[in-house]
Parts: C-alpha cells; structure tokens; sequence
C-alpha cells in the first residue's frame, strides 16, 4: 500500500474501536508542518492513553518548544488501548502520529515521557507497534534514536537498555541543545554512536550504554561506571534558571474529547519549598521559582484567546505558597469580570488556604482537597509534613462555614515509624471534624471522602533508603481502616490498591537488571497497569521469576547509607548529606524549616541563591 | 437576547466526535469568537447552544442545523467571525435571527436523508448491485423490520442502570430506500425517520442488509453521508424555518 492509501486504510478503520476521537488528531492549535521543509523530526510519545497525556503540560511545553522553531517540527503518539492495539496489530499497522499519519519508526528522534513506574509497559507495547527493535543495542544506523525524560528519569535503570539516552531535569534549555547538537551530528553524518557520545557532552544528558552497573561477589548492586571515557561520572540534571522568561505553550491543543484536565493550566511556580520527606517532586524540582504576577496575567490572556476554555487553573507543587497570589487573583480576576473561573489546586490545608479558594471558587463551589498524609502530629513531624492539629481545625471550620459540603482528605500509609496509633489517628481526625460538622448546626450533610494509599519509597527522596511495608501489612492496615471507619455514614474510605504501588515501589528502585523483566511482563500479556482492570500482580511476579528476580526483594529493600544506590550516579542538585539528614531526623521526629522561613534546612541545591 | 439558528457542515475530519465533543468544540470556538454567550443553571451553567439532531459516529453531513442564544451580536458578522475560530471541516454555512418563540429544531425536523456507498477500501470486497437490490426488494416488501436495540433501563431497586435488549420494527421509520448509480459504482438513498417519536439509522438498515446478504462488513467499509434532515409530509421534504426553499445541499455526486 502507499501511503496514501495506508492513511486512508487507517481513518477509515477507526470506526472499528472504542472513543476513535483518541486517534484522529486534527484538534484546535494543532501544528502540522511540511515534512520536506524541516531538518529535525521529533515524536513526542506518551506512554498512557490519549485523555490522559494530553493533560500533560510537559507535554505541551515541549510540542510549542519545537513547533516554534522553523528548523524542526514535532508530532504526538499516545499508546494506543487494547482494542485498539489489537485492530493495529491485526492489520499491520505501524504506530502512527496524529498529526500526518507517518509510522513513528520514520522519524530520527522519539522522546518518552515518563511520567509514573506504571507506564513502563506502554513504553514496550508502543516500542513494539511502532517496529523500532526493543533494545537500543538492535537498532541500526537507521533506526530513530530513542529518548526518554521526565519524573521517572531519575532513576531510569529498569528502562536503560530500551533508551538511547535520557535527559535528566527540565526541558526547556536543554532540548533546544539537544536539537542544535543534533542536527550538526546528522549533517556530518556521524555514526548513531559518535552522535550520543555528542549529545552526552550536553550536561543532564545520560546516554545509558555507556555506563556499566557493577555486582559484588554476593550479586549485590555494587555502583555505576563509565565505560567510556569520555562521558562524566555523574550526570546532573538541568534547571531553568530564568522562569519567567522560559518558553510557554499559550495556545495548547485542544483534544475534542473530554480530557481529565479539560482546562487552561498556567504554572505560577516550580519547585515547592516545603520538604516533605516522601515526596520526590519536593526534592527533584528545587531551587523554588516564581512567575511575576503580571507577566501571569498577560500569558492567562493570550491563554484563554487561544483556547476559549471556562476554567483557568493557576498550578504548582504548592499554590498557596506563591508569595503572590493576592495580587495575582485580584489581576485575575479584574481582568476577566466573571467571564472565567479559576482554580488552585495543591492547597495547603490552613485557614489562609481556605480563604483563597473562597475568593477563588465564587461560583463553582465543588469540593476541597487537602492532603494531611498522616492522622498523628507525631508522624507528621516524621516526614516533615508541617500542619498541626489547630491549622486543620480551623482550616476545616474555615470551610465548613463558607458553604463547602464535600471535603476530600489524603492520607498515607506505611509511613516509617507507623504504628496502629497513627492509623487509628486519621479516623478520630476524620471523625472529629465530621462531629463538629454537626454540632455547629450546618445546614446539608457532610460528604468527607478519605483516600488513602501506600508510601512508596522514592529516590533522591529521604525515604529512599527505606523498604516498603509489605503487602500483607498494606492489606492489614487497609481492613484496620476499614473496620474504623465502617460505622460512620458521613466518612467515606476509599483506597489505593496496594499492589499497584508494591510493583510501583519495585519498579522505581530497581536497577539495570530489571529490564528484561519488562519484556517478559509484557509478552506475558501486561497492559496498561494504570488502570485497575488491566493491572495483574501475578504476571509481574511471574516475569521477576522468569529472570531469577524477586518483586518483592525490589519494593522491601532497605538500603544503607553507605550503600551504592542503583541512581547515585544521577543528581538532582540536592546534596545525598542533606538527604541523610532528614532521614536521621525524621526517626527524631524532627521537623526542618521550608524555603520560605528565615532559616535554611541546607539541601545544598547549587542553583540556590540562599 | 437573540435567538440564531445556522446550518453547517461536517466534514470527514469531524466524523468521529460524538455529540458532546461537537458541542464543546462549538462552544468554545464561540468563547474564542468573544461572542455573547447565554447560559443556563446557576450552579453549573451551561451555554443555551444545540448543535441539533444527533449525528451518528462515523457519518459526514452536508448539512445540519443548531441553534445559539446570543445577547446581542450584528447578524452580518455572524458568519466570517465563528468561522474563522472552527476547524476547517466544521463550517457554518447560513445563520439568521428566529423569533424566540417560533417552534423547536426538533419540531420542524421527523426524518434525515442519507447517502451510503462503498469505495475500493485496501482489498475489502465490495457488495454487488444483485446483492444488493435483491436486499432491498426484501426491506420494502416487508410489513415488519426487526432489529434488537441495546438499552439502559434504571433498576429503582438495585439503583444501578442494566442492559437489556429490545426488539424493535423499524420498518415504519423507513420513507425511502433505493440505489442508483454513482462514480464507478452505485450508492444507497435512504430517508429515514428520526427524532423523539422514533427513528433508525442507516447502521440499523445495513445491518439489517448484511443480515440478508450474508455480507459481514459492509457497515464497517461503508462511507455514509446525511444530505439534509427534513420535515417530510409523506409527498415532500421542507427544510426547517428560515432556511425554507433556500436550501442546496451538495450530495456526494458533488462532493
């Protein structure tokens, strides 16, 4: 077939599967550009299904950041669903863009998005329909070079053979980099090894081959190394120094399909200066940095001109943290009379947090969502989680009185130094609060949702040292809780399966020998572990089998400090004393200052002005 | 407050959004336009805009009609202004002012014209025109049609919607049926009841085609386009108001 004829084949199978508006691309803002016309072609590929990654801002940073160039152009692929990798498959289809149709394997550069353990496998089921050999060490001189960035790259060891390279840290920079770099390399027609030894000269550039992962006698993890000797010893991540004046997608595409956030979102600052001790964006997105309210104001405008969208929603690690929200909601709020509502989502739970989304929910007051992630002070002190008792009172009387009938609480289980006491903790909090609902006399009943889910220990956290509960523990806790809390009508518990975070935790932690289990997982009919119709723990445990691996080793491992640990030769900027630190702390129950206070709890970051 | 109904187009592009995602595409394409939009419902307010009847997933239309309630905008400039905020296969071709009490879309409109025909689709086989009169010649000589729909009834009880199937005879719904020559092949003509008193749809009558020809995917490989919807009186068809007699709508033969 010729490609023309494949395109149409193509379109006019989508009647044969589920929701085909995931395929068609075509959307508003869309950017589609002369193939001929342009030296560098980029995929962005996102491992989840299409409403899922197109509310993915990274995403939409990047696909601007390329499209606005005249030299390069880029197009999106989304991991098809069961139904409908089952049609491709069948036909014979390679996976495609949205944009023009091409099978991706045509284009020189796939960049991943990893954003969650999870996705992993749709990375093999894409790699796969896409027809670009699995392992990086099959692919041809022909072959696209395959990239991978994101959350998850901090520790991206399960994944490496699959990678080319991987690009630690924010994007905005260091893809411009990558692009100039490798356009030079294909003009002088350097091999495919002589470009990632270029693009490795790039600094957050991690190109996996060459390095080797050592074992000990015992097969312990015994430390990474180059084996070239031209590439760093440690690879450092990038920042954006400047955000203010960093690149910003103000006209998105719009998917004509509901997507999760079906809204314009406007991030207001990266980086959070709390430091919670479990928490891996708290610690992989420092230094803490802020747009000027102003310049927020003149990008919501071109915003919502670009895209028409009702609702804005003003994100960060921690909104209510932007040292100027006042200004900026007045600027807001003056400036579209009504026209759109906003919201802020990541509100720290204090009455001054409750008062702003008063202000900001005028008209839509849905529902509040705070995270307290422990029901003791004791253990909220342990991971550094700063709320007392009184803030979450008041906080809650806050909202009580301004009208809000339904509350959504976070919670954590399997904290280190948990006891039966904590978990007992988050339903007398729970019920206390429902209790003096009722007391003041409300008018309406009170819908509290309490969700609760497993820690997962993360790296270049400081719980990374620390195991996993296991899962017979995770499901103790979980009937404990659910024995609390059954007899409480207002209270509504609802919980994270535990065994998708028992295989998020193995993933996440694991090392390089992990990756054939991937493959194995996959051929074993993995799909779509995000979703718990499709998750099944028995296939993973098979594939670790398969490979004389054990799942459960993985997520229970507790690690020395002095040990290597299978991502110590990634930085983040935050300095490994400072994380031992913390973790020493938090069996003190010791709290340590924010970035916002007098004091400097000492992470060290080199970006840092303090 | 005005009340404006227009007509548009739906192209290929468009032909796999279901309803609500045209509804969405449209109304934001009016935010975009800065028109005035009207809403409804104080806590949830919605836009008092219908993109009309229903299109089925999959199916091209050479013309439907929606209407928008609007404060106040200046007719004339109705059309270049959304336009140019809609994608290029949603196009809105006439628009005018109606009274704000003159009789509902779904009022004026009891049927729905369609074209089916099929192409050389990457070595899928099409019907043969024996095959298909002699299909046809079947459904129009048959007092009853029947076809099993798929509903979801609310079970008060159990507070849960169950599935259950129905048989029903849509040989009543159908005006119309005939083939006619068209490019290198033939295509199928249907006028087909549609609306809140009963209807079919062309995928009912093709399955019910497929059925008698024993062919299994001619639904999948068929290119279906709605030339227009009507109020059919049993000898005529009349557009809806204000769009009487103005109408020329490009069938396939054009397109």
């Amino acid at each position: 077939m010729d490609t023309q004829a494949q395109k149409k084949y193509i379109w006019e199978s989508l009647s044969r599967v589920n929701k085909p508006a995931r395929y068609v691309g075509n959307e508003w803002n869309v950017v589609k550009k002369n193939h001929e016309k342009v030296d560098t072609k980029v995929v962005l590929a996102f491992p989840e299904i299409y409403e899922i990654g197109m509310s993915n801002l990274g995403m939409r940073i990047l696909y601007q950041l390329i499209n606005q160039r005249e030299d390069a152009l880029a197009e999106r692929v989304f991991c098809p669903h069961t139904d409908m990798e089952k049609l491709v498959s069948q036909e014979g289809i390679p996976l495609f863009t949205l944009e023009s149709f091409s099978p991706v394997k045509n284009f020189p550069l796939v960049g991943f998005s990893l954003q969650h353990e999870l996705n992993y496998i749709n990375v093999i089921t894409m790699l796969h329909l896409a027809e670009i050999p699995l392992y990086s060490s099959q692919r041809g001189e022909q072959e696209p070079l395959v990239m991978g960035g994101g959350t998850c790259v901090f520790n991206p060891e399960p994944l490496a053979p699959y990678f080319d390279c991987f690009v630690l840290g924010e994007g905005e920079e260091v893809l411009k980099e990558i692009l100039d770099r490798y356009r030079e390399c294909s003009r002088s027609s350097l091999s495919r090894s002589d470009t990632l030894l270029a693009l490795s000269g790039i600094e957050g550039v991690y190109v996996p081959s060459f390095y080797r992962e050592n074992y000990d006698a015992g097969n312990k993890y015994a430390g990474t190394v180059p084996v070239n000797e031209k590439v760093p010893r440690t690879v450092k991540k990038r920042v954006v120094k400047d955000l203010e004046n960093a690149d910003y997608p103000l006209a998105p595409v719009m998917p004509y399909l509901e997507a999760v956030h079906d809204r314009a979102v406007l991030e207001i600052a990266r980086g959070c200066p709390r430091g919670c001790r479990f928490c891996q964006a708290g610690m992989t997105y420092r230094p803490v940095r802020y747009r000027s309210p102003e310049h927020l104001c003149r990008m919501a405008q071109e915003l919502i001109d670009h895209t028409g969208y009702e609702e804005l929603s003003l994100v960060s690690l921690s909104s209510t943290d932007y040292p100027f929200v006042k200004p900026l909601l007045e600027g807001l709020s003056n400036q579209f009379s009504g026209e759109v509502n906003f919201s802020l989502p990541s509100q720290r739970m204090d009455a001054f947090s409750v008062k702003l989304a008063e202000e900001v929910q005028k008209r839509h007051r849905s529902s509040l969502t705070f995270a307290p992630e422990a029901g003791t002070e004791r253990l909220r002190r342990v991971i550094n989680k700063n709320i007392s008792y009184r803030e979450i009172h008041q906080a809650m009387e806050k909202a009580f009185e301004a009208g809000w009938k339904s509350i959504k609480l976070y919670f954590m289980i399997g904290l280190p130094t948990e006891t039966d006491e904590d978990l007992e903790g988050i339903y007398i909090l729970c019920q206390e609060l429902a209790k003096s609902y009722r007391e003041k006399g409300y008018s309406g009943r009170l819908k509290l949702s309490v969700s609760v889910s497993p820690m997962v220990p993360k790296p270049h956290t400081p719980f990374q040292w620390e195991p996993q509960i296991s899962l017979e523990e995770m499901n103790r806790k979980t009937s404990l809780l659910r024995r609390f809390f059954s007899g409480n009508r207002a209270l509504d518990l609802k919980w994270h399966e535990p065994e998708m975070s028992y295989l998020e935790a193995a993933l996440s932690r694991g090392d390089r020998r992990m990756a054939p289990v991937l493959e194995q997982a996959w051929l074993k009919g993995a799909r779509l572990d995000n979703w718990s119709e499709y998750f099944n723990l028995d296939t993973w445990k098979e594939a670790f089998a398969s490979q004389g691996l054990s799942l459960t080793d993985y997520a229970r491992r507790k690690y020395l400090h002095q040990e290597p640990l299978p991502w110590s030769h990634l930085h983040t900027g935050v300095k490994v004393k400072f994380l031992i630190r913390e973790h020493n702390r938090s069996y003190q129950g010791e709290t340590s200052p924010s970035c916002l206070e007098d004091r400097c709890a000492g992470c060290g970051h080199d970006y840092c002005s303090s | 407050m005005q009340r404006i109904r227009f007509s548009y187009r739906r192209g290929e592009d468009l032909k796999y959004l279901s309803h609500l995602d045209l509804l969405r595409t449209l109304h934001r394409a009016f935010r975009r336009a800065k028109y005035p939009l009207l809403y409804r419902g104080q806590f949830n307010p919605q836009p008092r805009l219908d993109p009309g009847i229903p299109l089925p997933l999959g199916v091209t239309s050479a013309q439907e009609y929606g209407e928008v309630y609007l404060d106040q905008v200046e007719i004339n400039s109705f059309l270049p202004g959304i336009n140019c905020q809609l994608p290029r296969a949603l196009e809105i071709r006439q628009a005018s002012l109606v009274p704000l009490n003159d009789a509902a879309l779904m009022e004026q409109i009891n049927s729905a014209h369609y074209q089916v025909y099929w192409d050389e689709k990457a070595d899928k086989v099409s019907p043969s025109e024996g095959n298909l009169n002699d299909a046809l010649e079947l459904i129009k000589n048959s007092t009853e049609i029947t076809v099993l729909r798929q509903s979801k009834k609310k079970n008060k009880k159990k507070k849960k919607r169950e599935k259950s199937w129905k048989a029903v005879n849509i040989r009543p719904y159908l005006y119309c049926l005939e083939i006619k020559p068209f490019s290198s092949g033939y295509l199928l003509e249907m006028l087909l009841q549609t609306g809140n008193r009963g209807g079919t749809s062309p995928l009912e009558i093709m399955t019910k085609i497929e059925e008698i020809t024993g062919l299994s995917e001619l639904k999948i490989i068929a290119n279906v386009h709605r030339l227009g919807l009507f109020w059919y009186d049993g000898k005529s068809k009349h557009p809806p108001s204000p769009f009487r007699g103005k109408i020329n709508s490009k069938s396939l033969a054009e397109k």
